[in-house]
């Protein structure tokens, strides 16, 4: 039997995945815990990926690995190939005036026609400004910028401090594309944007072809074989879709620690409007995705506050009848991207005493959870992209209570793929290609979900709670 | 005083009592208030109500039920409906709460509402019993003729006497009567279409009437104990704590209420704007002026059934919470902000349809900073209240069942950056109803009190942190309505 690996380096894990070639059926996998910080030492990413290699029980009869990863978050490596400073994370809102800055100064509008992103804090620019105006010494030693799959595609090439061959920093179109200094439309870098937003120019890693090979695994790595292909790797989100078989037509909403809607396009798309940023995919396609920094985490939240289980919390939300008697949650806990709101926290309205019930506020989690998704369709409709069915994953796609109350929510048949890691999956499939010149044909089972009346008075609820709130979308974008 | 058994016809309960001469609780009892849900919203079951207090006087050792020589009845104000002479019903006693008769008050314009607060002391609003009246008769369908406007204080006496009548307590919150004059107002009641004869003689806490043969026998008492309908609860508690003008009842149950007593009603606009409630206190010739929060105590079960915990675990999170605060271990940073508006806000905008509002919530957020949280908003909610009166409190006197929660009360002192003089003694109202219905007065002392002091450093924490809510509280204010 020959093997792949998948690595899939998330927000909070990495995890590894040793496929069969000849099916995609799982081997084995190993996982190991990320920090929970915000801005974190780059060195626990690849500690994590050696100690989830390890509980992998080691690489050596794999014959070919690929990265995928957390997208956005930049590594920043002086010269000789050392981390220069910590990294912030995607999702640390610490960058919000830095966005704030680069829209003001170019123009919300010019970004999104050089690079298809309405600027959102995420974005690896708004990093770079963060990089040169909270540690201008560190912005001054930085010579290059990877995101964290290019880094650890990198290290497993063996590449580091003491032998930094910069030049041999790559990475795919899709990592590109969340970069926010990519065209969409050249497939090229904009390096005046780096440098606008770093104040100097900075090595990129080379952009390879969706089939390429990055090259070969370095010497003396715990648990890695030397010399196997190392695949071109990508963002976490189209490694997905690449292990989805993604066609058009199909959008995949993903609840993981964030919320994600993606759907496939043979063309990047420029959303004025502030929501849909034009990524790339893994094939060679487009990848117009929208995302919400709050998602599966509203569920830990809502059992935590209830003193139950997840199943439990599913049960009750169950119980409750659609709209929760009124009670409305915006699930803003952490700040929001999507609307554009870092400093909002979650409110819960129209609490009374007899609609302040668990069924009522579990199913008000769920609820909340999901309109801020649904709204997200709406999105890429007004993009042109027009879904024709609803592929849900991530830890959250279990929830029963999910599963229901989303097709009371949407007008789209509702499929539900087999449980899998579908990121490493996806990584796996670089890998296979590595050694191939081309992706496998591994079978995804789908599960399609019983329809659901539309029940569009939780939709309505949300958007009166949003304009209560004064949160009306797109009031406030990139401001 | 004389042996007196209370009844006390709360919210969520109606808690009974037998009272020894000397004022003390000899025996109580409490059962959830028997309601029920009609067409148009919550009524009482009356059969229950009236067996709950049958079978408690019956159950009351005998020796004991000899003694008794007053029966004191209390309750919410604002409930009723029309009884008829042989004290069947005309229309089904309706909960306070409950706005079926909004209709009949919705057109009255501006001046009309300006003449009635004038009038009656009151802010128009569907909760008193004028609307509800109109609503019964029109309900009635011809079937009320004789029937009179009874709140459910006053229904309890007239099944025990056979005799109806009205306290000026209760009837100054019917907004029918005239204030300053204690008299049912005929123009008022034209305006919705009423005559004052729906209305029954105003008879005073302290002029009782002797219970009917028929009930001596079935409750097993002795023929000449008699009956006083003692007052408006919160009212009725004012007697219970001695409060002199000047002083600020706080009186704490499902809702919470803030009394005043004066020599005069304040009738003015301001007044009027602030949704304040001018009535008549239990005993003597002062005026008060009121104002509810309808979400008080509501606020435990609201977060006893969200958060899916008993009555003691709640109770030992908020025993935990305050030991936190006293230690300066709550990081009010954290905390969110609640607006625990869980049945309708308060004065000035008094609005039914107001829901609650908690924002501010991390994904670190812990159920105890919910409590927290909730307790905070409500002390908040409290200082917006008092503000609205024209009033300096010279002294806090706090009655009920938040005399035994020490994180509300000092909370509250904190935020006052006063003290507050709270009851030891529990059944303060029943008490009053007892010194009303043996024409007898109480002091403050009687209640045993004990004083919560605020704390200088505490105060200016919980204050500044009031003030940087501000604008958001403002905010969450005009979302819930």
């Amino acid at each position: 039997m020959t093997l792949v690996a998948g690595i899939d380096s998330s927000t909070q894990t990495c995890k590894v995945t040793v496929r069969d070639l000849a099916t995609g059926v799982p081997v084995r996998e190993g996982k190991a815990s990320h920090p929970p910080q915000t801005v974190v030492d780059p060195e626990a990413w690849w500690d994590a990926l050696l100690t989830a290699v390890r509980r992998a029980g080691g690489l050596d009869d794999v014959a070919a690995l690929s990265v995928s990863g957390q997208q956005h978050t930049p590594i920043f490596l002086g010269p000789d190939g050392e981390v220069v400073c910590d990294s912030p994370l995607w999702n640390d809102t610490g960058s919000h005036p830095h966005m704030v800055a680069l829209n003001d100064e170019l123009g919300r509008d010019e970004w999104i026609r050089r690079t298809g992103l309405p600027l959102t804090l995420s974005d690896t620019v708004t990093k770079l400004r963060w990089l040169r105006d909270e540690r201008p010494d560190s912005a001054r030693r930085t010579a290059a910028v990877a995101i964290v799959h290019d880094w650890l595609t990198w290290r497993l090439m063996g590449f580091g401090p003491g032998n930094a061959d910069l030049d041999e920093l790559v990475t795919d179109r899709s990592e590109a594309s969340g970069t926010g200094y990519w065209s969409g439309e050249t497939g090229e870098y904009c390096p005046d944007l780096v440098e606008h937003a770093l104040g100097h120019g900075a090595h990129l890693p080379r952009i390879l072809k969706p089939l390429e090979r990055a090259g070969v695994t370095g010497p003396g790595i715990p648990g890695v074989p030397e010399g196997i292909p190392v695949g071109v790797g990508s963002g976490d989100n189209a490694a997905a879709a690449l292990a989805l078989g993604l066609a058009e037509g199909d959008a995949v909403l993903s609840l993981g620690t964030s919320g994600v809607v993606y759907a496939r396009s043979a063309r990047p798309v420029h959303d004025y409007a502030g929501y849909v940023c034009s990524y790339a995919d893994a094939t060679g396609d487009h990848l117009p995705i929208v995302a919400t920094l709050n998602a599966a985490r509203n569920l830990d939240l809502g059992a935590a506050l209830l003193g139950c289980t997840h199943a439990e919390l599913s049960e009750l939300a169950l119980q409750a009848p659609p709209g929760a008697d009124g009670l409305t949650l915006l699930p803003y806990f952490e700040g929001e991207r999507t609307p554009d709101l870092p400093r909002a926290r979650g409110s819960l309205l129209e609490a009374s005493l007899s609609n302040f019930t668990r069924p009522n506020f579990a199913r008000a989690v769920v609820e909340g959870t999901l309109a801020s998704q649904v709204a997200m369709l709406d999105a890429l409709r007004a993009c042109d992209v027009r879904p024709g069915r609803l592929i849900l994953i991530g830890g959250a796609a279990q929830s029963p209570a999910i599963r229901q109350i989303l097709t009371q929510m949407v007008e789209l048949p509702v499929a539900v793929p087999d449980l899998d890691e579908y990121v490493t999956k996806g990584a796996a499939m670089q890998a296979a290609s590595a050694l191939t010149g081309a992706f496998p044909d591994w079978p995804v089972e789908m599960i399609d979900l019983p329809s659901a009346p539309l029940e569009a008075r939780i939709a309505r609820q949300h958007e009166a709670g949003k304009a209560a709130m004064g949160y009306q979308e797109g009031a406030s974008a990139g401001r | 005083m004389l042996p007196t058994v209370t009844v006390d016809i709360g919210t969520t309960s109606v808690k009974l009592c037998l009272f020894s001469a000397e004022g003390e609780p000899l025996d109580s009892a409490r059962h959830p208030t028997p309601t029920l849900k009609d067409e148009w919203g919550d009524v009482y079951d009356l059969g229950a109500l009236t067996g709950v207090v049958l079978r408690y006087v019956q159950d009351l050792e005998p020796g004991l039920r000899a003694t008794v020589k007053r029966l004191a009845i209390t309750g919410v104000g604002e409930s009723g409906g029309l009884v008829r002479e042989d004290l069947s019903l005309a229309s089904p006693m309706i909960l306070w709460h409950d706005h079926r008769g909004a209709d009949h008050i919705a057109s009255l314009s501006e001046a009309g509402r300006r003449r009635v607060y004038e009038v009656t002391g009151l802010p128009v609003n569907a909760n008193y019993g004028l609307s509800k009246a109109a609503w019964a008769v029109e309900h009635a369908d011809g079937a009320a003729d004789g029937a009179q406007w009874l709140n459910v204080a006053e229904y309890l006496a007239a099944w025990m006497t056979g005799r109806r009548w009205s306290e000026p307590s209760l009837a100054s919150r019917t907004m029918a009567l005239d204030l300053r004059r204690g008299a049912w107002s005929a123009e008022v009641c034209g305006l919705v279409g009423l005559d004052t004869s729906l209305f029954p003689e105003l008879r005073p806490a302290s002029e009782g009437s002797t219970i009917s043969p028929g009930f001596a026998t079935d409750a097993g008492l002795a023929p000449d104990v008699r009956v006083h309908v003692a007052g408006h609860d919160h009212m009725v508690g004012a007697v219970g704590a001695g409060t002199g003008r000047g002083e600020l009842l706080n009186s704490t149950g499902t809702t919470e209420g803030l009394l005043f007593l004066r020599a005069a009603p304040s009738l003015d606009v301001d007044a009027e704007k602030s949704k304040l409630a001018n009535g008549l206190a239990c005993a003597g010739e002062d005026f008060t002026l009121f104002a509810s929060i309808p979400t008080g105590g509501a606020a435990f079960a609201a977060l006893q059934g969200m958060l899916g915990l008993t009555a003691d675990r709640l109770a030992a999170c908020i025993d935990q919470l305050h030991e936190r605060y006293l230690l300066g271990q709550i990081d009010l940073t954290r905390i969110p902000l609640v607006l625990p508006q869980f049945r309708g806000s308060p004065p000035p905008t008094k609005h039914a349809s107001a829901r609650g509002v908690i924002s501010g919530i991390g994904t670190d957020t812990s159920m105890e900073d919910i409590v927290f949280g909730c307790f905070a908003g409500m002390v908040l909610q409290f200082r917006d209240v008092l503000e609205l009166f024209p009033v300096d409190a010279k002294a806090v006197k706090v009655i009920g069942p938040a005399s035994r929660n020490e994180l509300w009360l000092q909370l509250k002192a904190d935020l006052l950056g006063a003290p507050l003089s709270v009851s030891h003694f529990p059944e303060v109202v029943s008490r009053g109803a007892q010194a009303l219905a043996s024409q007898a007065r109480l002091d403050w002392e009687a209640c045993r009190p004990r004083e919560v002091p605020a704390d200088d450093r505490r105060a200016d924490d919980l204050n500044q942190w009031a003030a940087e809510m501000r604008p958001q509280w403002d905010s969450l204010k005009s979302v819930a309505g």
